[in-house]
């Protein structure tokens, strides 16, 4: 499936990844905790972002049930630690793998499924179906009011109770992912994804799996999503299920359109603006969410390519048109 | 509990929803096999004409009260002015970068259309007077409410209307022609700008249609058409997305199973078991359940 006409070939300087720590940073010396919760919020949606560029970004399956995995890391995460007692790490690899095998799940129904319409379609009604059961399933998960009281998380013996405790916790966990899914899509995985994204008749011809490869995209997609969702609960220390509804999805959606489709970095740097946008034009009242998603629409009209490939973009045009160089 | 009056009493109620369900799932199809398309902000088309023609009845825009029958034309035509903007302002341009940015503009276009109503509105539900009287009749032990009885005839009338202007106009042919092999249409002097745009007013006056027929039943709020929306795509995808008679028929069948689900289970089974069929649905038959096979037309 053919379904972006312009990519993001362009490769994007590893040093990049380094701009969020540089933001954590410059936030404590800010040290504003309203700025730092929204940029922790960002950071969490990063997560997010990067498992659905993935999916949709390296691999063209377009995917709007993001939620679902984000749901069940969090869940997983909150009542491995407050019904079991388990220690923070022990439930966020839990929460990964639970993830994983939702993703298994859904991606095995949405390999049969061709053209977009329906892959949609199926990953919608997947999330709203793990919304229905949390509200449902009230034994297990305390239906809609939520779990409440998820402890903290410590690393070496400190708890990571404060903000400023947090935006480093979570800008050295995005690091992570970010190292870690910059090198799947360079990768030998990731070069076959990116085959099956151009055309599936023709990746397969040449021997690529592609089976094997989707439902692997859907697994390592799903996982990112769960590690956000693991920290989101941690981070609120208090959830329920309204949270996360169709929203979400397609906010996930909205971050890799706005940040640029296929680049890693780019997820993370959409996923911060989604989450700084809103708050920017707070002073507008009333216009607030229609000047934002005017924004919106203006953004997957005008710059597909996203703000990293268009920085790139203008950045090759200074270059070449104006210091006249190749 | 599980007498047979109320069977029938929940397969006639069903109906009525289902009728609703099976005119937007029409316009949904109508899109798709017409113009390649889908229209994920259609649920706003739907809020729109429900707000709009409720400003008429109730002669908040205008002065005076407006009797049903203009205010439900006007609305419609509301309807199909959106539709026909977002297609040209958002869905035309996005579709040449991919499907990934139709649906991200389409989701922009509903949170932008919901805040604006939001804005106009106000965000609480308000009531639309009935046409037909909400009490319900006693017919042989069941309870048939009239206006239930009008939204699945007029939503059965509408569809009809629909397939014979499909089938015995020469505009219609051209619009079927068009979505049966759109470049050997245009080799037949069939003008796309034409059918395109005519399908687009239809396709969006449908959805139309179906918020005003509901609005009645619930509550017209920002957010209403979201819901439908989601319930349309399934009842699209058990007639088959793209075919016309079978969303009309999908509808009335996920009206009808979402109602015995939610009468013989519990009320949160009715949305979940508009999913499970759909999956179910994509997985096992995913031509629809009229499809005939590859390469045959049901």
């Amino acid at each position: 499936m053919r379904f972006l006409s312009k990519l993001n070939n362009t490769k994007t300087p590893f040093w990049i990844i380094l701009a969020f720590p540089f933001i954590a940073i410059a936030t404590l010396l800010v040290g504003d905790p309203y700025i730092s919760h929204i940029l922790i919020i960002g950071g969490i949606y990063g997560f997010l972002a990067i498992g659905l560029n993935i999916i949709t970004g390296l691999c063209g399956q377009i995917n709007l049930g993001m939620a679902g995995f984000y749901a069940i890391g969090s869940y997983s995460s909150a009542l491995l630690t407050t019904k079991l007692g388990l220690n923070f790490w022990f439930a966020f690899i839990i929460a990964i793998l639970f993830a994983g095998v939702a993703g298994l799940v859904i991606g095995y129904p949405a390999l049969k499924v061709r053209g977009g319409v329906y892959l949609v379609l199926v990953t919608t009604s997947f999330a709203s179906i793990i919304q229905t059961i949390l509200t449902q399933w009230v034994k297990l998960t305390n239906g809609p009011m939520g779990v409440v009281g998820i402890g903290a998380p410590s690393i070496f013996g400190i708890k990571i109770v404060s903000l400023n405790q947090w935006i480093f916790f979570v800008a050295f966990l995005l690091l992570i992912a970010m190292i870690l899914a910059m090198r799947i899509e360079n990768s030998r995985v990731g070069r076959s994804l990116k085959a099956v994204r151009e055309s599936d008749t023709s990746a397969q011809s040449l021997g690529v799996n592609i089976s094997f490869y989707k439902i692997q995209a859907f697994i390592m997609s799903a996982a990112f999503g769960g590690a956000g969702g693991s920290l989101y609960a941690h981070y609120m220390t208090t959830i329920s299920p309204d949270i996360y509804n169709m929203n979400l999805s397609v906010l996930a959606l909205t971050m890799i359109v706005v940040g640029g489709v296929g680049s890693i970095p780019g997820s993370v740097l959409g996923a911060l603006i989604i989450a700084i946008l809103p708050e920017l034009f707070r002073f507008m009242g009333i216009w607030q969410m229609a000047v934002y998603s005017l924004l919106i629409v203006l953004f997957t009209i005008f710059l597909p390519r996203g703000l990293i490939g268009g920085g790139i973009d203008s950045f090759l045009f200074f270059k070449t048109k104006l210091l006249g160089r190749e | 509990m599980n007498s047979l009056p109320v069977i029938v009493q929940l397969i006639v109620s069903g109906l009525a929803i289902g009728g609703v369900y099976g005119l937007v799932a029409l316009a949904h199809s109508m899109l798709w096999s017409g113009v390649r398309v889908v229209n994920f902000a259609q649920g706003e088309l739907l809020m729109i004409a429900a707000s709009v023609s409720l400003m008429f009845v109730t002669g908040e825009w205008g002065g005076a009260k407006l009797p049903f029958v203009p205010a439900f034309i006007i609305g419609t035509l509301f309807a199909s002015l959106f539709g026909f903007l977002i297609y040209i302002l958002v869905i035309r341009p996005t579709t040449k970068t991919g499907f990934l940015f139709v649906i991200g503009g389409c989701v922009a276009v509903q949170m932008l259309l919901q805040s604006i109503a939001i804005m106009i509105w106000g965000s609480t539900g308000k009531p639309y007077p009935p046409i037909f009287p909400m009490t319900p009749i006693v017919i042989g032990g069941v309870y048939i409410v009239p206006q239930d009885v009008f939204i699945l005839a007029f939503s059965l009338l509408a569809a009809s209307f629909l397939w014979v202007f499909l089938t015995r106009t020469k505009i219609g042919t051209a619009m079927r022609a068009s979505s049966q092999n759109r470049s050997v249409a245009g080799l037949m002097g069939i003008n796309h700008l034409m059918t395109d745009a005519l399908t687009i007013i239809i396709a969006s006056g449908l959805a139309g249609l179906a918020g005003i027929l509901l609005a009645p039943k619930f509550f017209v709020t920002p957010t209403m058409g979201v819901a439908i929306n989601s319930k349309a795509f399934t009842a699209a995808v058990i007639g088959g997305f793209g075919n016309i008679p079978g969303a009309v028929i999908g509808g009335l069948l996920l009206g009808v199973i979402e109602n015995l689900a939610g009468g013989i289970f519990t009320s949160q089974a009715k949305d979940a078991v508009s999913f499970i069929i759909l999956i179910l649905i994509i997985m096992f038959k995913p031509g629809g359940l009229f499809d005939a096979g590859p390469g045959r037309k049901a």
